[in-house]
């Protein structure tokens, strides 16, 4: 007990390094959040110096609204989807890269390169892969004689390219921090399974999987909130279209904050998605911890 | 306590470095002024001689650009020559497609630059932030063509526009001589509907619409509706000002759209393709007609320049006449909280002079809106001329008059709606988004 206090006054000075970063994140981030939360209950149009308090008109409104509700189906796909997607073909690459083969470093290196593009360029790029005229996937079709696609018209199978564009591009994060938890395996357990007689299936679900945990936790995380709050792909693919079809509920607010002139309509989005994005979250963060399996 | 001192001293010196980081350029500080404009009665005193003399005080003065590209570097270099001639130091930019999104911060934070680009929107969106300009000399050299779309309703001139845009709908001359259509005989919707027939039946695309960039719909509506809204029809002007619209009445708009989507007007990919691709389509003489003014044409040309292109009067219902749609184009207007009010209108003056509005012309391919220089666009003027006959009826930008600010997001979505769910299900669901839109910008007003 004394130790411990000792150790307390001994370390406490150091808290006050803690301060600058407090302030930079009382200024640039809760008070936004509490102008966010003030505006939420105004008409206000975001430029004009005259506005009126609203009361939860907003929020009647955005509850009514086909749109927000179309928006937020594509969060939720562009959130889970992409870290389901991103996070299987992460562990599968993880496990392949952690094998001893010749060029391993290259493989890895080419894997995760895309993480450090712009995913506004991203879409970009993408866009040219499926745009209707001049498109590569079409220049592909037409060559073997088929019909071209107009890939990105419906909104259904625009969500989709755009769930795994963005799945694609960061798969490099979840990778690599797979790779590390697979390093951080004790080699002990596979010589003791392949001892018994156990295969390489068996010996990845009992022993890998439960073990990976601690890694998988971090890698969800960072996925789900990077798909959640999906943004620069889907202005560069389809721009929200066609109409509101792929639009997610960043792009939503981003639409009638400025285009739209509803700031405080998007504002109160704004806190929808934001009690959304913690509370899936905290959900999915809670169910893994619990699935931790600690090494002894 | 020596440890702690040094620590304490670390602390001071990042906070002291956080904070003049994050302070204000005394210049650049923001007047704090909120004040409603009430009419010429707040104009302040200002200099009617000829601006001709230095102005300089050592401060300078913020210009923020909407353009891009040859136009933006032409307007450049002449507010650059200018600045020099009268002595004032400009810092000027061009953000390009955030242009909208910043001055709305800007204007929320009520800290602007001395003087911005109104694309249209002087009396609609900046009214409240601008000064009023009648008492400048080129006030009155402002053509009738577009001083009422740049004067509120108090008769306040919100900016001075240099050019202003006239258009109609663009054709490529070439596809439409394939086609054995003769151009002088499209007067109404239905003539122009035969004349996309007989296009398609070459096998070309007769409408070409890249409403990726969802924009594109809203440019088409700014034609088609007061074509059959509100040309002739004071009643439905007077509904969509004082608020008591009938939004069924406008499901003629919506639903000429769409059967033009039926019949195969349109291009395939009309919800993907962006405005890009339509440039090269009616440049390259894949595509007959284009929603698109004359910068349009400039466009096209890029991609071919041997391109025959020409812009007609927008089609009008039965017992109409043809329209063509103007607009001010490249126009400017001064801060009323600017601390440097006189350099910045001898800006603007130096602006109307005739060399001046003759490159800026050149380069947007518009005609001056100052009346007392004349410009030579070579093909373009005699487009414009045939444009602006005693049988069409010259009409204002239809959403900027006729719908409440903030609208245009709305009419250009609804265009993708109704072309992105064919038949009545895409029409019914754009005219409520239309309603529920109009109605609540209404209540906002």
């Amino acid at each position: 007990m004394k130790r411990k206090k000792k150790l307390r006054s001994r370390y406490s000075s150091l808290n006050i390094f803690y301060i600058p970063m407090l302030l930079v994140f009382a200024v640039f981030v809760v008070y936004p959040f509490i102008q966010g939360i003030r505006i939420a209950f105004t008409n206000w149009n975001g430029y004009s110096q005259s506005w009126q308090y609203v009361g939860i008109a907003n929020f009647k409104r955005l509850f009514a609204d086909p749109n927000v509700a179309g928006a937020f189906k594509n969060t939720l796909i562009y959130g889970i989807g992409s870290t389901i997607v991103q996070n299987i073909l992460a562990l599968l690459l993880a496990l392949f890269i952690n094998l001893p083969f010749r060029g391993r470093t290259a493989v890895r290196t080419i894997i995760y390169m895309p993480v450090m593009i712009s995913g506004l360029i991203m879409g970009y790029i993408m866009y040219f892969l499926f745009q209707f005229r001049n498109g590569a996937l079409n220049d592909v079709f037409l060559l073997f004689g088929a019909e071209a696609v107009d890939w990105l018209a419906k909104g259904s199978r625009a969500t989709l390219i755009i769930m795994l564009v963005n799945s694609l591009q960061y798969i490099g994060t979840p990778m690599v921090i797979y790779l590390a938890g697979l390093q951080n395996i004790p080699k002990m357990y596979y010589e003791a399974a392949a001892m018994d007689g156990v295969d390489a299936f068996k010996a990845f679900r009992h022993i890998t999987l439960p073990l990976i945990i601690p890694a998988m936790i971090p890698a969800v995380m960072l996925n789900l909130i990077g798909g959640l709050k999906l943004y620069d792909v889907i202005i560069a693919l389809t721009g929200g279209g066609p109409g509101f079809a792929t639009q997610s509920l960043s792009t939503l607010i981003s639409n009638q904050y400025f285009a739209a002139q509803n700031a405080g309509y998007a504002s109160a989005i704004g806190i929808v998605m934001f009690i959304l994005i913690v509370g899936i979250s905290a959900v999915v963060f809670m169910v893994l911890n619990k699935r931790q399996v600690m090494m002894e | 306590m020596k440890r702690k001192s040094i620590i304490l001293f670390i602390i001071i010196g990042m906070l002291a470095m956080m904070i003049a980081g994050c302070s204000n350029n005394p210049e650049e500080q923001a007047g704090s002024s909120t004040s409603q404009q009430t009419g010429s009665a707040e104009v302040k005193e200002a200099d009617n001689s000829e601006v001709s003399g230095q102005v300089g005080n050592g401060k300078s003065i913020e210009i923020m650009s909407c353009y891009a590209g040859v136009i933006e570097d032409t307007i450049g270099e002449q507010l650059q020559k200018i600045a020099d001639e009268i002595g004032v130091t400009i810092e000027y930019s061009a953000p390009g497609d955030s242009y909208e999104e910043l001055m709305k911060v800007r204007m929320a934070s009520n800290n602007l630059p001395d003087i911005w680009f109104t694309h249209g929107w002087a009396v609609a969106r900046y009214q409240e932030y601008l000064r009023p300009l009648n008492d400048q000399p080129f006030a009155e050299t402002i053509s009738s063509m577009v001083l009422p779309q740049v004067t509120d309703e108090d008769g306040n001139i919100c900016s001075l526009p240099i050019d202003y845009e006239i258009s109609g709908m663009l054709y490529n001359k070439t596809v439409l001589e394939e086609a054995g259509v003769n151009i002088d005989e499209i007067k109404t919707w239905e003539d122009f509907e035969a004349a996309c027939e007989k296009v398609k039946a070459i096998g070309k695309t007769a409408i070409f619409l890249g409403a990726k960039e969802n924009s594109r719909a809203g440019v088409l509506f700014n034609r088609l509706a007061p074509s059959l809204i509100t040309n002739d029809n004071p009643e439905n002007q007077q509904a969509l000002l004082n608020g008591t619209f009938d939004w069924q009445t406008y499901r003629p708009v919506f639903e000429t759209l769409d059967r033009w989507h039926e019949k195969g007007y349109i291009n395939q990919d009309c919800t993907t393709a962006d405005s890009m691709a339509g440039f090269q389509a009616i440049g390259s003489g894949e595509a007959a007609f284009l929603f698109d003014g004359p910068n349009g044409i400039i466009q096209a040309k890029n991609f071919a320049p041997d391109a025959q292109l020409g812009m007609f009067p927008i089609p009008a219902k039965e017992g109409s006449k043809p329209s063509v749609a103007t607009s001010e184009s490249m126009s400017l207007g001064v801060w009323k909280d600017c601390e440097n009010e006189e350099a910045a209108l001898a800006i603007l003056n130096k602006l109307t002079e005739p060399e001046v509005v003759k490159l800026i012309c050149s380069a947007t391919g518009s005609p001056s809106a100052v009346t007392t220089v004349t410009v030579d666009l070579g093909n373009l003027t005699q487009e414009y001329e045939a444009l602006s006959s005693a049988d069409t009826l010259i009409i204002p930008s239809f959403d900027r008059v006729y719908l409440p600010s903030g609208m245009w997001n709305d009419m250009c979505v609804s265009g993708v709606t109704v072309l992105s769910q064919p038949g009545e299900a895409g029409i019914d669901a754009a005219l409520k988004q239309m309603e529920t839109s109009y109605l609540d910008k209404i209540s906002q007003q």
